[in-house]
C-alpha cells in the first residue's frame, strides 16, 4: 500500500522552500522536542517507534545510538547521502524534494544524542542536490534553526554540507568518516566500530538520509504511532526505487510489508507488454536475486531476508526474458571491480578476474570450465575474508545467479553470439 | 595563495573541526574557478592546510570527478550500470564514438566535447541517464547525445 509519511506533499508543493515546508507542519516536531522534551524523551521514542536503517542493514536505530558512550567527549552525526548503490534513487528525490526533513530530523538526532556537529556527506554527481541542500540549510540557519541557540533554547549545532567526489566505496560507513577526514575513502577495520570511535576519533553515529527523515514524524506523531505501521519488527514506510523493465519506473513510498508484487505491478505498472519476468535485483547490485515465484514475499527486511534475499535500501532492479543472464552479472562485475577501494587482496584482485571471465563469456569467448572457474572465485573472495561488505556485495547476486541460471552460464562457455535473447537485439531495432 | 579565492578558502576551513577535512571542498573550490583542478590550486591547499603536495595528490587521485585538465565546453558523462547498461547506453556512447571519432573517456581536438562513462549516478529511473555539464537528465537517445555534445542543448527531459 502507498503510504506518503516523507513524500507528503512533495509532488504538489515546494517543500524546498522554507515557508512552504512550516506552513505544512514543518519543523514542529523539533520545537515540540526543545520545548516540551528531554534528549532522552526523544531517544525514548525512537526506541518505542523501533526504526530500523533504511541505508541497507536495517539496524535498529535506538540501539545504534545507545551503544554511544557516556565520557563527554564531542560526539557527531553524518548523515549518508552518498547514495551509490546501482538501482538506489531515494536519496536523490528526498535531497532533492524535501530537503527540510532530512534537516529536522538531523536536527532532533544531534538534539537526542547531544551531538556536536551534524554533517551530510553528498554524493559528488549530486551538483542540484547540494545546490538545494545548501539552500535549504542557510534559509534554516536565518530562520534560527540552524546553528546557535536554536528557537531561543539552549541547543546549538552546526550542519555542514560536505561533497564527495565519486567513489561508491564511500558510502560505507568507516569510508565516509576517512574522506570526511580528508583522506581517501578506504575502510577501516572494525572494531573499534564509530559510535566508539569515529570521526576524529570522537563517537560518531552515521545514519542515511532516510532514516532521518523519518525522525521529525515519529516526534510529531509518537513512536507508538509510528510502530503501528506495518510489521512490528520492521514498521513504517520505504521508498523504494524501481527501474529495469517496468512501464513506470521511480520512487513509490510503501508501508513495510507490502507485497513485492503489488509494488511491481499496480505501482510500477508491470513489465512492459509482451514481456514476462525473469528476476529482481531488490537492493541494488549487492543483493541476491528475487524469482517470479517469490513475487509475493512482503517487503520489509525480515521477510527479504527469509527467502535469503534482503531488502536494503530497496534498489529495486526489475529484469525480463529479454535480459541474459550472463549480461546482468557481467555488468555487475564491471561495478564492482570499477568500485573496489584496493585495500584487500581477495576484492581487488578477485573482482578483477571476475570480471575478465564474465567478460570474455559476454563477448562470445566463453571457456570450458568458466561457470566453475565463477564459482571459486566467489568462494574465494566472499564469506568476509575482506575488510568492508563490498567484497561480500560482489558475490552475493553472483553466486545466486549462477544457482538460478546455471544453463544460460554454461551455455556461453562454447563462446559465440549470446544464445539467449539479448537486450542489444531490442535497441539494435528500436 | 594565489589559485584559491583568499577569503571563501578560509571559510571553508573554518568549517572543520580538523582543516584537513576541507581538501574536498577547497579542490571543488578550485575546480569551479579554474575549470579544472591545477597544480597551483594543490599547491595552495596543500599550504593552506599544512600538507605536503603528494599527500593532496594521493587524495586528489582517489576521486573520480576532480578533473586534471580544462574542460570541453559541453561535458557528456554517460551511466553505464545495470539499468542503464540494459537499456542501451553503451550502444549511445559507441554511436557517437563512430560519428566523431572520441573515443569514451577523450575530448574532441577542438576543445568542444568530451565523453565519458560514468557508474550509477542513482538516475535508474530515467535510465539511460547522464550528467551533462553538471545536470542530471536521461533518457538518452543517439540524436539527443549528439545535439548536447554539438551544444544544441536539447533542453532537459
Ligand atoms: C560498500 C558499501 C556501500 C554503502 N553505501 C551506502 C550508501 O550509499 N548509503 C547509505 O546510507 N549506506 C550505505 N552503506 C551502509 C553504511 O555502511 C551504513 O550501514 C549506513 O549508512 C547506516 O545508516 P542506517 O543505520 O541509517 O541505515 C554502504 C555499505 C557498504 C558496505
Ligand atoms: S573489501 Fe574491497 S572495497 Fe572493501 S576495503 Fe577491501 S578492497 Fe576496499
Amino acid at each position: 500500500m502507498i503510504r506518503h509519511i516523507l513524500t507528503d506533499g512533495m509532488d504538489e508543493f515546494d517543500l524546498t522552500r522554507l515557508d512552504v515546508y512550516r506552513s505544512r507542519g514543518g519543523y514542529e516536531a523539533l520545537a515540540k522536542a526543545l520545548r516540551t522534551m528531554s534528549p532522552d524523551d526523544v531517544v525514548n521514542e525512537v526506541k518505542v517507534s523501533n526504526l530500523r536503517g533504511r541505508g541497507g542493514a536495517g539496524a535498529g536505530t535506538h540501539f545504534k545510538w545507545s551503544t554511544l558512550p557516556n565520557d563527554g567527549r564531542p560526539r557527531y552525526l553524518i548523515l549518508n547521502g552518498d547514495e551509490s548503490e546501482p538501482g538506489s534513487f531515494s536519496g536523490r528525490m528526498l535531497v532533492q524534494k524535501n530537503p527540510h526533513l532530512i534537516i529536522e530530523g538531523a536536527l532532533l538526532a544531534a538534539y537526542a544524542c547531544k551531538m556536536a556537529r551534524i554533517f551530510l556527506y553528498l554524493r559528488g554527481e549530486f551538483h542540484e542536490g547540494a545546490e538545494v541542500m545548501a539552500r535549504a540549510v542557510g534559509a534554516a540557519r536565518e530562520a534560527g534553526l540552524v546553528g546557535d541557540r536554536i528557537l531561543g533554547s539552549d541547543f546549538s549545532v552546526e550542519f555542514v554540507v560536505h561533497r564527495g567526489a565519486g567513489a561508491y566505496i564511500c558510502g560505507e560507513e568507516t569510508a565516509i568518516m576517512e574522506s570526511l577526514e580528508g583522506k581517501r575513502g578506504h575502510p577501516r577495520t572494525k572494531p573499534p566500530f564509530p559510535t566508539a570511535a569515529g570521526l576524529y576519533g570522537m563517537p560518531t553515529v552515521i545514519q542515511n538520509v532516510e532514516t532521518v527523515a523519518n525522525l521529525a514524524p515519529i516526534v510529531a506523531n509518537g513512536g507508538a504511532w509510528f510502530a503501528g505501521i506495518g510489521p512490528a519488527k520492521s514498521p513504517g514506510t520505504k521508498i523504494c526505487s524501481i527501474s529495469g523493465r517496468v512501464r513506470r519506473p521511480g520512487n513509490y513510498e510503501i508501508e513495510m510489508g507490502t507485497p513485492l508484487r503489488e509494488l511491481l505491478e499496480e505501482h510500477a505498472g508491470g513489465l512492459e507488454p509482451g514481456h514476462a519476468l525473469k528476476f529482481i535485483l531488490p537492493a541494488g547490485a549487492s543483493s541476491a536475486l528475487v524469482l517470479p515465484s517469490q513475487l509475493d514475499t512482503p517487503l520489509d527486511f525480515d521477510s527479504m531476508t527469509a527467502i535469503r534475499s534482503m531488502l536494503g535500501s530497496a534498489g529495486m532492479l526489475v529484469c525480463d526474458d529479454r535480459d541474459c543472464a550472463v549480461h546482468v552479472a557481467y555488468l555487475g562485475a564491471r561495478f564492482y571491480h570499477h568500485e573496489s577501494c584496493g585495500k584487500c587482496t581477495p576484492c581487488r584482485e578477485g573482482t578483477g578476474w571476475t570480471e575478465k571471465v564474465l567478460h570474455r563469456m559476454e563477448h562470445g569467448e566463453g571457456r570450458p570450465g568458466d561457470t566453475k572457474r565463477l564459482s571459486d572465485l566467489c568462494a574465494g573472495i566472499g564469506g568476509r575474508k575482506c575488510l568492508c561488505l563490498l567484497g561480500d556485495f560482489s558475490v552475493t547476486y553472483l553466486e545466486s545467479a549462477l544457482r538460478a541460471f546455471r544453463e544460460e552460464f554454461v551455455a556461453h562457455e562454447a563462446g559465440g553470439p549470446c544464445p539467449v535473447a539479448h537486450a542489444a537485439l531490442e535497441v539494435s531495432a528500436r | 595563495m594565489t589559485a584559491l579565492p583568499a577569503e571563501e578558502a578560509r571559510a571553508i576551513v573554518a568549517r572543520y573541526p580538523s582543516p584537513r577535512s576541507a581538501i574536498l571542498p577547497l579542490l571543488w573550490l578550485g575546480q569551479r574557478t579554474a575549470g579544472h583542478v591545477t597544480p597551483e590550486a594543490v599547491q595552495d591547499v596543500a599550504e593552506l592546510l599544512d600538507l605536503r603536495v603528494s599527500e593532496v595528490e594521493s587524495v586528489l587521485s582517489f576521486y573520480t570527478m576532480f578533473r586534471r585538465r580544462p574542460p570541453a565546453r559541453c561535458r557528456l558523462e554517460v551511466c553505464r550500470s545495470l539499468a542503464c547498461a540494459m537499456k542501451g547506453a553503451e550502444e549511445i556512447v559507441e554511436h557517437v564514438r563512430e560519428a566523431t571519432g572520441v573515443e569514451p573517456g577523450g575530448q574532441s581536438e577542438d576543445g568542444q566535447f568530451s565523453i565519458a562513462y560514468v557508474e550509477c549516478v542513482a538516475a535508474c529511473d530515467h535510465a539511460p541517464a547522464y550528467i551533462f555539464n553538471e545536470r542530471m537528465g536521461g533518457p538518452l537517445t543517439r540524436e539527443a547525445a549528439l545535439a548536447l555534445i554539438r551544444g544544441e542543448g536539447v533542453g532537459r527531459p
